[in-house]
């Protein structure tokens, strides 16, 4: 048996197998046989498994928000920026598939979070908004997109609008991930409209 | 006491009491009084209270997708029947928080009998394919770009107004309503292509 280090050492073991096995499926037993460690001792850590999955989905949110302000620091145009930060989202969802539903959800329902944690919680979604709104606000500021734009509520409805792909994409489908993100990039930059000509 | 007469009585009093106390606070007990009836005829109708909420949610939904169907073979433009469907379905959504996740982002309720899985997957096949064939006239009518994936396309929409990610709420000022025009209009114009403006069309670069 060897011993818990540290807590990102747990919040790992416990990532990987929430994505082999969903959350549902995984027992506490399973992520104490990934860490090598006894039962017990993983509770001495953390108080239960929706407790460890809400350090598991903050995991995820600082992974998307770490590779977005990479994208957005970067010195691509905004439309760039905006399929990357897609395909970047999309990614992330398709390799974690089984577990990246709820990522976004509202963890304020658990019954045993406390409000420290829903802070943080709250802080890393916005975190993860204001990045998105920052891209629109420069191709606003770039003349690309209409002045007086709303930037956050853009942010909030593309995050859903990838959010909502970890419900729907299956691997067996008939696009693959990057083509979706492409196609979602393409409706959200230019539109569904025809383009007449005159 | 009296009796009851059909299902859609027990459903009906059921979908009263649950968006009166919540799911969580109403007791079988509750819904047996609103109808006037004893518990024990209550049950004679349904199992529990679980499957009474799988036939409220499901009577909900029903009537949204009916509506949408309605929508879809209607004579207004694709681009006003996409407006009122994306409105609808915000609307839907803000209105029975707790049940309408169920359709979207909670598909697979492991306590749903397979005769009822079946008949939520048509529900929800018959929803998207009324969407897509607005989309679908859309096209032949020349007002959509024939470019399009309209199933992708249909998703992208519906992600956007069924908000999985609004939470915190985004702030004053997003209503349902606000946030289904901006919506309906990155997806119609584009972000690049004057979205979220009210202003008249700009032509596009030749």
């Amino acid at each position: 048996m060897t011993k818990i280090r540290n807590r990102e050492q747990l919040v790992e073991a416990a990532a990987k197998v929430f994505a082999e096995k969903g959350y549902a499926a995984t027992r506490i037993e399973d992520i104490a046989a990934e860490l090598g460690v006894m039962q017990g001792s993983l509770y001495y850590h953390v108080g239960s498994k929706a407790a460890l999955h809400r350090l598991v989905v903050q995991h995820h949110l600082r992974l998307l928000i770490g590779g977005l302000a990479a994208i957005v620091d970067g010195p691509a145009a905004p439309a760039e920026k905006l399929r990357l930060a897609i395909l970047g989202h999309l990614s992330h969802v398709e390799q974690h598939l089984l577990e990246a539903p709820d990522w976004f959800s509202d963890p304020t329902s658990a019954a045993d979070i406390t409000d420290e944690e829903t802070a943080e919680h709250r802080d890393l979604v916005l975190r993860y908004r204001a990045g998105w709104a920052r891209i629109v606000e420069e191709a606003v500021a770039r003349g690309e997109v209409a002045a007086g734009t709303d930037a956050t509520a853009v942010a909030v409805s593309l995050i859903s609008m990838c959010d909502y792909v970890s419900y729907w994409f299956r691997r067996d489908g008939d696009k693959r991930i990057d083509e979706i993100a492409a196609l979602q990039h393409e409706i959200v930059w230019s539109g569904i409209a025809a383009t007449r000509a005159g | 006491m009296t009796k009851i007469r059909s299902r859609q009585q027990v459903v009906d009093a059921a979908a009263k009491v649950f968006a009166e106390k919540g799911y969580d606070n109403a007791r079988i007990e509750d819904i047996a009084k609103e109808l006037g009836v004893l518990q024990g005829s209550l049950y004679y109708h349904v199992s529990s209270k679980a499957a009474l909420l799988r036939l409220v949610t499901r009577e909900q939904f029903t009537e949204v997708v009916v509506k949408l169907e309605k929508l879809a073979a209607g004579r207004e433009s694709p681009r006003e029947k996409l407006q009122k469907a994306v409105r609808a379905q915000q609307r839907y959504v803000d209105r029975h928080r707790t049940s309408s996740p169920r359709w979207f982002t909670d598909a697979h309720d492991p306590r749903r009998t397979e005769i009822e899985a079946d008949e939520d997957a048509r529900l929800l096949a018959r929803y998207r394919e009324a969407w897509k064939s607005i989309l679908r006239d859309g096209i032949a009518a020349g007002d959509v770009s024939p470019s399009i994936d309209p199933t992708v396309t249909v998703l992208t929409l519906l992600g956007m107004c069924i908000s999985p990610a609004a939470w915190p709420p985004p702030g004053p000022g997003r209503s349902p309503g606000t946030m289904a025009t901006l919506q309906l209009d990155i997806v119609w114009s584009g972000l690049a292509g004057g979205a979220a403006t009210a202003g008249p069309e700009q032509p596009g670069p030749s």
